[in-house]
């Protein structure tokens, strides 16, 4: 579905991605994980538009798309809950999760997405003509992936979902991940909860220093010595 | 509940209703239509067109559309231009040289001029905006974009350069007097014209404002990397912004020229006018659809008033506008009319503040 090859990106002129191969199939929860300074971010602003690579290509369902705008990149489908959330503070809830809905059948379908998405996060429901930027930490990463799910994505990129999230909504975040996944979106996913990631993911990516350093099913990389060591502070 | 309380309340279910928008249309124009004959009410043996004549009024209304035509772009996409004189100059230049050279009806040159207006708004925002141009950058883009056309018609010697033009009569371009020739004889029916203008403004813009490209304009303005990331295409947007700013922007300038009869490049292109058409929306309040409204009514009778009365001091208008201007850039940026939210909220926090002492 998602294929990157040899990618190089970067800042102006410093280069954090130093040719990232992965690839994300149909149907799957892919999880990346590193160490912080990796390059995980930059590798999903990559692919969303944000960055544009310097050498090696993206390929999306056989179409090249390194060169696409961002608006591009969604409107075919692939939409990203960003690691610093990039909501719109003054405008309110139900306008946040409005502007999510970007392609045509997202936006056909924006009533009853924002039903169920109010549904699924009842907090948002209290809240909906509240200002997005009055509402906690927590609240404001729900209303990002519910952002995000109102674009009804094909593939959904999380930087970082459950950043600065307090236990229970950590858990009731991955438990939306594997509800969405169960429907059938594919998923990539970059997350510090590395256990409760790889449990839930067929496979992940193991980055180190702008390059893929070690690839496995994920309940090999759960096994796997190195892994343990490093990013679950065994 | 105190009585203010229950009028709040009141107030607060009504504005919830489906009809609350057409409600206060109604009521808004129904008022600027009532006004030419408000202002000859005898008030304590003078008569307020003393003070606010007709012609106060129609300058008032003109400098309300206006503003409403830039709050489109700017006040909604957040794109500050300096330099509106541009698309006003073009529309009052488009239609007097058609009207005077040609013999076309100014209605059809009026509507050139607004596609003309939108056409150079497309290659400002075109450029500008591809190289990424934000703020005073922009702003000051704009401004050159304006000055350039100035030069450009004071040089053009097929616009009749420095000197302009001056209206034809009706029967130079096969019409009568009245609203097909864009004529009239007295003030009052220009007076209901613009206020019929700056209806189809309002209604342009709030209809805007309640869509999708509403949506999308808010948040270009607020925050336009994270509307590019979510999937905006931004630069599309903001060159409708532009050009239909600039559209409308031009026909206020025909209107102009047909009401002035006269126009040169030192009027309608002057750098001050540029100023004279954002202030209102700036001082009523940015990105709000009663702001330029409002603005127009406390900026342009005040600097109109001062200009007449004290005509001995050159300049006193323009020194009155950038009063205003830096007044509430500095005090009040959102402008009048979010003086009432406030006020509450001050009331609210002192009411607050005495319960605790108590
Ligand atoms: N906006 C930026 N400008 C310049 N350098 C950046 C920027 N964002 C990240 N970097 C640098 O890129 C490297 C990788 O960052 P990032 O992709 O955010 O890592 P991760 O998400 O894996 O923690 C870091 O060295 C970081 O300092
Ligand atoms: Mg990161």
């Amino acid at each position: 579905m998602l294929e990157l090859s040899g990618v190089r990106a970067g800042y102006d002129d410093i280069e954090v991605l130093h040719g990232v191969d992965m690839h994300v199939d149909e149907g799957e929860i892919v999880a990346l994980i590193g160490s912080n300074g990796a390059g995980k971010t930059t590798t999903m602003r990559t692919i969303c538009g944000i960055l544009s690579p310097s050498r090696g290509e993206i390929t999306y369902r056989g179409e090249e798309i390194h060169s696409k705008a961002s608006h591009e990149i969604v409107e075919r489908g692939i939409v990203q809950v960003p690691e610093n959330r990039d909501l719109f503070t003054n405008m309110t809830v139900i306008d946040n999760l409005l502007l999510g809905a970007q392609t045509e059948e997202a936006k056909a379908d924006r009533k009853e997405n924002l039903d169920e998405m109010l549904e699924l996060f009842p907090r948002l429901a209290e809240r909906k003509n509240q200002r997005a930027g009055t509402m906690s930490g927590g609240e404001q990463q729900m209303l990002t992936l519910a952002r995000a799910l109102m674009g009804e994505p094909d593939l959904l990129i999380l930087d970082e979902p459950s950043i600065g999230l307090a236990p229970h909504l950590v858990q009731e975040v991955f438990d939306v991940i594997e509800d969405i996944h169960a429907q059938g979106m594919t998923v990539l996913m970059v997350e510090q909860n590395v256990q409760q990631t790889l449990k839930l993911a067929d496979r992940g990516y193991v980055m180190e220093n702008g390059r893929i350093s070690m690839t496995a099913d994920g309940d090999e990389l759960l096994e796997d010595e190195g892994v343990v060591e490093a990013y679950l502070g065994v | 509940m105190s009585a203010i309380e229950t009028v709040r309340d009141r107030y607060r279910t009504f504005d919830d209703q489906r009809y609350a928008p057409l409600v206060k249309g109604v009521g808004l124009f129904g008022l600027l239509a009532a006004l030419p004959t408000i202002i000859e009410i005898d008030v304590a043996g003078m008569e307020l067109a003393a003070l606010l004549s007709l012609k106060v009024l129609i300058l008032t209304v003109i400098y309300a559309y206006t503003a409403q035509a830039w709050n489109i772009m700017s006040g909604y996409t957040g794109q500050f231009s300096f330099g509106h004189a541009a698309f006003f100059g073009i529309g009052a230049y488009a239609t007097q040289a058609l009207v005077v050279d040609a013999a076309v009806n100014p209605w059809i040159g009026m509507l050139v001029g607004g596609v003309l207006a939108g056409a150079y708004g497309l290659i400002i925002g075109a450029l500008s905006f591809r190289f990424k141009l934000q703020g005073h950058y922009f702003a000051l883009a704009t401004l050159a974009f304006a000055e350039l056309l100035r030069f450009v018609v004071t040089n053009m010697s097929e616009l009749r350069g420095a000197n302009g033009y001056f209206k034809a009569f009706p029967r130079d371009y096969g019409a009568e007097y009245g609203l097909v020739a864009f004529q009239f004889q007295n003030d009052l029916p220009y007076y209901y014209l613009i206020v019929g203008f700056l209806l189809v403004v309002t209604l342009v813009s709030w209809l805007i404002k309640n869509s999708w490209v509403g949506l999308y304009f808010f948040a270009i303005r607020e925050d336009e990397r994270a509307a590019a990331s979510v999937g905006v295409p931004s630069f599309r947007y903001k060159l409708i912004g532009v050009a239909v700013s600039a559209f409308f922007t031009a026909l206020g300038g025909a209107y102009w020229s047909m009401y002035f009869n006269t126009i040169r490049p030192d009027t309608v292109f002057a750098l001050f006018k540029n100023v004279e058409l954002l202030l209102p929306a700036v001082v009523g309040g940015p990105g709000t659809l009663l702001g330029p409204i409002v603005g127009s009514f406390i900026v342009t009778p005040v600097s109109e008033i001062a200009r007449t009365t004290f005509s001995d001091i050159n300049g006193l208008d323009r020194i009155i506008y950038g009063a205003f201007l830096v007044a509430i850039v500095i005090y009040s940026p959102r402008g009048v009319v979010s003086w009432p939210s406030q006020a509450r909220a001050l009331w609210e926090r002192v009411r607050g503040d005495e319960e605790v002492s108590e």
